[in-house]
């Protein structure tokens, strides 16, 4: 599937049917860690990966071999979106409208988007909460039967609004789960309360201890992607999360 | 007068040297350095009408006594050292190097008035904040 600007393509086989979990980088990297901590728990394959000429200009080598590095993984129920990259502000419509087009054609059963939602006190919060925001009223019960915060007033902003805004124009049941995290510091402790209200979601278990317990060298390692997220993020209209919304116009 | 133009170009001099060379780090450096053996921690700036919020990820510091703040040259110096030596891969991955340290560097404002610096460490992250030099005056509403 392409358009102009972006092509996907697949390499392997998916499931018939699937939950499509995002986790491109944003703040925190609280959807790319907590995606890439499914893919390498949840015995995932690589089935398929998203080029354009308007991504960086990279080529990731793992285990000496080339991938692209923005991705898809499959697994039993489940296939997970992850970026290796920042996404160029310029290209996030279009990623968007490519990835939920493909996944609306392969009959997607719900879309979840993963990420971080910036708080100031981020450093005296010991386990962050995460909120939900959801597009159908049959999810937003779901949510609510599951005891998750469901988000009442506010904005989704960036590329969670993207996704959130295509699934609404075709209506597919698509939630997006928010935990509070740090703007521009890579946050594993985020990433694993939004992996939390994912399995109870989906109803996968999940251990969240590893993740944990490598918080640190996570926070090491994912330096230069955070600072390149940052500036990615600092370039597309974000931040609109803390803004309350006009109720009566 | 002459003097006054000097210390204006001056300073807008080192402000526009600030700028290009926080887009220099942003786009072209790695974030180690195989000279000192130190590692380039994430940091933030924020500018606050009375004062300057630095803070910095540290990860692997276990205390404050691991920590050095100084300043120096008209810049906040911060040096780390972490409680084990981690390696990380350089020259894409052929070869790893050893690194048990943080050092940073961030150009300051002039407005700054470094002596009122304050610093804490809390799970990782150290926060160091400078006053600014602020010309006060409240304006009576009538």
């Amino acid at each position: 599937l392409s358009n102009e600007k972006l092509k996907l393509v697949e390499i392997d086989k998916f499931p018939r049917e699937f939950t499509l979990v995002n986790g491109l980088p944003d703040v925190g990297l609280v959807g790319a860690i907590a995606a890439s901590y499914m893919v390498k728990n949840l015995k995932m394959w690589l089935a398929g990966y998203l080029d354009s000429d308007l991504m960086p200009p990279v080529l990731v080598f793992h285990d000496e071999k080339p991938m692209m590095p923005v991705r898809l993984y499959a697994g039993e129920s489940i296939v997970v979106l992850v970026s290796e990259v920042a996404i160029p502000p310029d290209l996030m419509p279009e990623l968007a409208k490519v990835v939920i087009e493909w996944a609306s054609g392969k009959g997607v059963k719900r879309v979840v988007t993963l990420g971080g939602i910036p708080v100031p006190n981020r450093i005296d919060i010991e386990k962050p909460l995460v909120v939900a925001a959801a597009i159908l009223e049959e999810d937003r019960k779901f949510l609510k039967d599951l005891r998750l915060e469901v988000l009442k007033e506010g904005f989704l902003s960036g590329m969670y609004a993207l996704m959130a805004k295509e699934c609404m124009r075709r209506n597919i049941p698509c939630i997006t789960l928010l935990a509070q995290s740090h703007l521009n510091y890579p946050d594993p402790g985020a990433a694993a309360s939004v992996l939390e209200a994912l399995s109870k979601m989906l109803g996968f278990p999940v251990d969240v201890k590893p993740l944990l317990d490598e918080e640190e060298e996570i926070r090491l390692k994912l330096r230069e992607l955070m600072k390149r997220t940052m500036s990615a993020v600092r370039a597309a209209p974000k931040g609109y999360e803390h803004t309350p919304p006009l109720m009566y116009a | 007068m002459e003097d006054e133009f000097f210390d204006l170009f001056r300073r807008i001099r080192r402000e526009v040297d600030r700028m290009f060379r926080e887009m220099e780090e942003m786009f072209i450096y790695p974030m180690f350095d195989l000279r000192s053996r130190s590692l380039e921690p994430l940091v933030d700036v924020r500018e606050e009408v009375d004062e300057i919020v630095v803070t910095v990820d540290l990860p692997y510091v276990r205390s404050k006594e691991d920590i050095d703040v100084r300043f120096s040259g008209g810049q906040l110096i911060i040096e780390a050292r972490m409680c084990r030596h981690v390696r990380y891969p350089v020259m894409g991955g052929c070869r790893d190097a050893e690194f048990n340290r943080f050092r940073t560097s961030i150009p300051l404002p002039n407005d700054v008035e470094i002596e009122g610096a304050k610093a804490v460490f809390r799970r990782g992250i150290l926060e160091v904040r400078i006053p600014r030099r602020v010309r006060r005056f409240r304006v009576k509403v009538e």
